[in-house]
């Protein structure tokens, strides 16, 4: 195959082979790994070998996970207490109702954050709006002023090329466009 | 005995952030990268640096490795790219030893001998004197030894094209070698070849 498309002047893979055997006996040896690893390690974001990388959703979820963890580990707590008659069912109540209004106040305030994000959200639209009546006839106006202005522009270039044709210089058969005549 | 990792899996190992893991694949490619680059025309002395930067960048662009290719095409694909921007940056210093002096006409002066060496350096010279475009696919084939396809692969060239470039790139080699370098031509080939 190689042979189909041998062209002028080329000498042949062989000879290639023979002229370059001393570069392919050329061997480079080096060591770059500590140099290497060196300069990915002051890398931004890169750490060294054995130091976790902090994942922030592993975090959450951990954080999260620990939490719900504690929670359970207390209500068991307090219902082999309560079932034990060691505490009184109106002590439990004493630890968990501040738990939950905590809960609650949390909630509210979260609520109350998302309820103020959305109305500032309704009232940007709602002002929105309000220009776009205002706006609307203005923008009706300005559309009617360019649609008649380009009705105008139409009719003053037909006067105008109406006017150009009846003053143009009248041609003849004989006129040779080639030099300098009008057709 | 646990077996080697393959390279795909250091890769993944590595970007899944196990940075350490690429050290296995410094020291299993770092000689491959080296003499490709003094193959490519580096000097011996630059090899290094020219070793270390190809690494930096196999890191830096490590997610755009397709793994459906060999790792060493790749490489060979920085390495190449690393070898051009060094000599293109460092043309205006090399072009005082770009022929050795006393050696250009093909007579070798009594005090130098023809050693292997010395044989690869005059090599190095002549192949400076062809184009990048011609002289890498040269050197990836009928150097360090690389099939037409993935020569292709590597430079990201159809293999047609990689083909006439070699026919051309054989033929100005032989040109030059008739020309400066008479001592490179394989015996028996001076008369043939002017």
């Amino acid at each position: 195959m190689m042979r189909l498309f041998r062209r002028d002047g080329d000498p042949g893979p062989a000879w290639a082979e023979t002229v370059l055997s001393p570069l392919r006996r050329e061997r480079a040896d080096c060591d770059v790994v500590a140099d290497v690893m060196a300069r990915l390690r002051e890398l931004p974001g890169v750490h060294g070998p054995g130091r976790a990388r902090y994942q922030p959703g592993l975090a959450w979820a951990s954080w999260l996970a620990s939490g719900f963890a504690a929670l359970e580990v207390l209500a068991a707590a307090l219902w082999g207490l309560a079932s034990r008659g060691e505490v009184d069912l109106r002590q439990v109540w004493g630890l968990v109702a501040p738990l939950g209004r905590a809960v609650l106040l949390l909630g509210e305030i979260l609520v109350g954050v998302v309820a103020r994000i959305a109305a500032a959200g309704a009232a940007l639209l709602r002002g929105f709006w309000i220009l776009l009546e205002i706006a609307g006839p203005v923008l009706r106006g300005a559309g009617f002023a360019a649609a008649a202005c380009g009705a105008l522009s139409i009719v003053i270039s037909l006067y105008v090329f109406a006017n150009a044709r009846r003053v143009a210089p009248a041609a003849g058969f004989r006129a040779d466009p080639f030099h300098g005549g009008t057709r | 005995m646990a077996s080697e990792p393959t390279d795909v899996d250091l890769v993944r190992e590595v970007l899944a952030g196990r940075v350490d893991r690429f050290e296995i694949l410094v020291r299993r490619y770092q000689r491959l990268v080296a003499t490709a680059a003094l193959r490519m025309g580096i000097h011996r002395q630059e090899v290094e640096d020219v070793a270390n930067e190809v690494f930096y960048k196999v890191f830096r662009s490590l997610g755009s490795y397709e793994p459906r290719h060999a790792l060493s095409t790749w490489l060979y694909r920085i390495t190449v790219n690393a070898a051009l921007d060094r000599r293109r940056s460092r043309r205006h210093e090399t072009l005082g030893d770009e022929i050795p002096v006393g050696l250009s006409d093909g007579r070798p002066s009594p005090h130098e001998r023809a050693d292997e060496r010395q044989r690869a350096g005059l090599l190095q010279a002549a192949l400076r004197r062809l184009p990048d475009r011609y002289r890498v696919p040269l050197v990836l084939v009928h150097v360090d030894g690389l099939p037409v396809e993935e020569v292709a692969r590597v430079l990201d060239l159809p293999e047609g094209t990689v083909k006439s470039r070699l026919f051309r790139a054989r033929a100005m080699l032989k040109e030059i070698v008739r020309r400066h370098y008479p001592g490179l031509a394989p015996a028996g080939a001076l008369g043939e070849t002017s």
